[in-house]
């Protein structure tokens, strides 16, 4: 179970002695089983607040907590997908794969086990002796994904996983974590057909694409200009159903995202009210 | 298969060139090849062999010293900004001279042997891979060592699964000029006051005027540069098959 809770979290850097403040006052609370889309422009910290929860970056004020207890540096059951560099050239799609279970001491046998059957589920397996450059941008993004999967975790962040792909494989991958996402969350405690992951995944998602955050998150967290604060947190219960990008439904919600990204700055946003799904007031 | 073909065009080629040259010349410093060819081969069942062997083993040595002492250090100085604060300045003060000039201290220090030649060489090594695997370990961008962070990585293992394959084809590289600095320097060293390797069989050809012979010692000291380099091409494909791709 992970149930993550930051309040009042800003993170400072130090660049060149000058201090710049990438997070301001971030209240969030992410319920165990949930998917968050984090969206603004570049430069709103967005990554930032990714990298918060994945601990390899230490808060400058506030707290962190996942399930209850304060975030100390790297969580196992965390796991984390870059847009880029995440793959390593000099191995193998398996040993990618791989590399998770192996750096934590996974034996052998076990990890065979564990990155075989992801391999498959992803459509990778005949490609596993394969190094990343004779894959294809899709392809490279499914292994990230069965790395972090293979890990068996409960906190899933993304990075701008997609961002480097054309749209119809953006798409097809898309579809892919939303369906690893409901499977895992519809099995829950019953353990049914899948018998693996009992416990449910939170998906934290940094994107920079309305469609993504629309189709990906049931939450979603709209960053403003302001850097670094949550300007609005708005509720998409429609999602979950990968038919959902083509109803009437979608076309709306993408709109009114739109709307709140563009009047994210200058009206001044009112501050953001963590709890409280609130609809574009802004 | 390919290359063995690419290699006897070339030899050809160098030969043909050589010959020419030496009928324009027509001087006794300059034989024909074929001359040199009937020499060299009555010459290598006897002492060139001896001498093609101790030079390669000094050369040998040396590299194989220079990587494993290089190739660490150039890695942790390319990640470890504190002391790469501090050696660095040592290292770009040190990398510009020649370290030939250090030839009659090694001589002295050393004796006359092996080892003066072999420590001499494996510094020149040394600084050149130091300083491009530094380079290189410098240039890994922070989100690959991130992404093994994320996986609860250990420093050292940061540095067996990214710094170090990440570092290698570079490394590659500049050992492979590396190698052809060694040669050269090997030469300079067996030039003086020393009675075997590759470099005395050529000066002491020369004082004799024995121009083919020492034809034959420069024909032998080119093969041993074509082992080498042929060598590393071998472990460079093993050892980063992915970067060729």
């Amino acid at each position: 179970m992970s149930h993550v809770e930051l309040s009042g979290v800003g993170v400072d850097y130090t660049n060149l002695g000058r201090t710049v403040t990438a997070l301001n006052g971030v209240d969030l609370s992410i319920p165990a089983g949930d998917a968050l889309a984090i969206i603004g422009p570049s430069g709103c910290g967005k990554s930032t607040l990714l990298y918060v929860l994945s601990g390899l970056v230490k808060e400058s004020r506030g707290t962190v907590a996942i399930d209850g207890e304060p975030l100390a540096g790297r969580r196992l059951q965390t796991a984390l997908i870059l847009q880029d560099y995440g793959l390593f050239p000099w191995k193998t799609v398996y040993n990618n794969a791989a590399l998770g279970l192996r750096v934590r001491r996974v034996d052998k046998m076990d990890t065979e086990a564990r990155v075989g059957k992801i391999l498959r589920r992803l459509g990778l397996w005949e490609m596993r002796e394969r190094y990343p450059a004779q894959l294809s941008g899709g392809q490279r993004q499914r292994v990230a994904i069965a790395r972090s999967l293979a890990l068996d975790p409960d906190l899933l962040l993304m990075d701008e996983p997609f961002s480097s792909l054309d749209a119809l494989t953006r798409e097809d991958l898309q579809n892919t974590v939303l369906e690893i996402w409901s499977e895992r969350n519809a099995n829950g405690a019953s353990g049914s057909s899948n018998g693996d992951g009992a416990a449910p995944l939170t998906i934290v998602l940094v994107t920079h694409s309305i469609e993504e955050a629309s189709f990906l998150g049931r939450r979603i967290a709209v960053m403003g200009d302001n850097p670094g604060t949550i300007a609005t947190l708005v509720d998409n219960d429609e999602m979950g159903d990968i038919d959902y990008r083509k109803t009437p439904g979608f076309y709306d919600h993408c709109s009114m995202l739109r709307g709140l990204l563009k009047n994210g700055g200058d009206s001044g946003a009112p501050k953001p009210d963590a709890e409280g799904g609130v609809r574009g007031e802004a | 298969m390919e290359k063995l073909k690419s290699y006897t065009v070339a030899i050809f080629a160098i030969l043909a060139g050589w010959h020419l040259l030496s009928v324009i010349l027509n001087i006794q410093a300059l034989p024909s090849p074929t001359i040199v060819m009937v020499d060299f081969v009555g010459l290598v069942p006897g002492e060139l062999s001896r001498h093609f062997m101790v030079s390669l083993y000094r050369v040998g040595v040396s590299i194989l010293l220079g990587v494993a002492l290089a190739l660490p250090a150039g890695l942790i100085l390319g990640r470890e900004e504190w002391l790469d604060r501090f050696v660095a300045p040592i290292v770009f003060v040190l990398y510009p001279i020649p370290k030939i000039v250090f030839l009659p201290v090694l001589l002295l220090l050393l004796g006359l042997g092996d080892l003066s030649k072999i420590v001499l060489i494996t510094v020149i090594v040394f600084f050149q891979i130091l300083v491009t695997t530094r380079d290189a370990a410098k240039e890994i961008p922070g989100q690959s060592v991130m992404s093994m962070e994320s996986l609860g990585a250990t420093s050292r293992q940061i540095y067996t699964h990214v710094v170090y394959p990440a570092s290698l084809p570079k490394m590659f590289t500049a050992l492979r000029i590396a190698s052809g600095t060694a040669i050269a320097v090997l030469f300079f060293a067996e030039s003086f006051a020393t009675e075997e390797g590759l470099g005395y069989f050529i000066m002491d050809a020369w004082s004799r005027f024995d121009y083919s012979d020492m034809f034959g010692g420069i024909v032998a000291m080119a093969l041993m540069g074509l082992l080498i380099y042929e060598l590393l091409d071998v472990v460079e494909r093993r050892a980063c098959a992915w970067a060729k791709l």
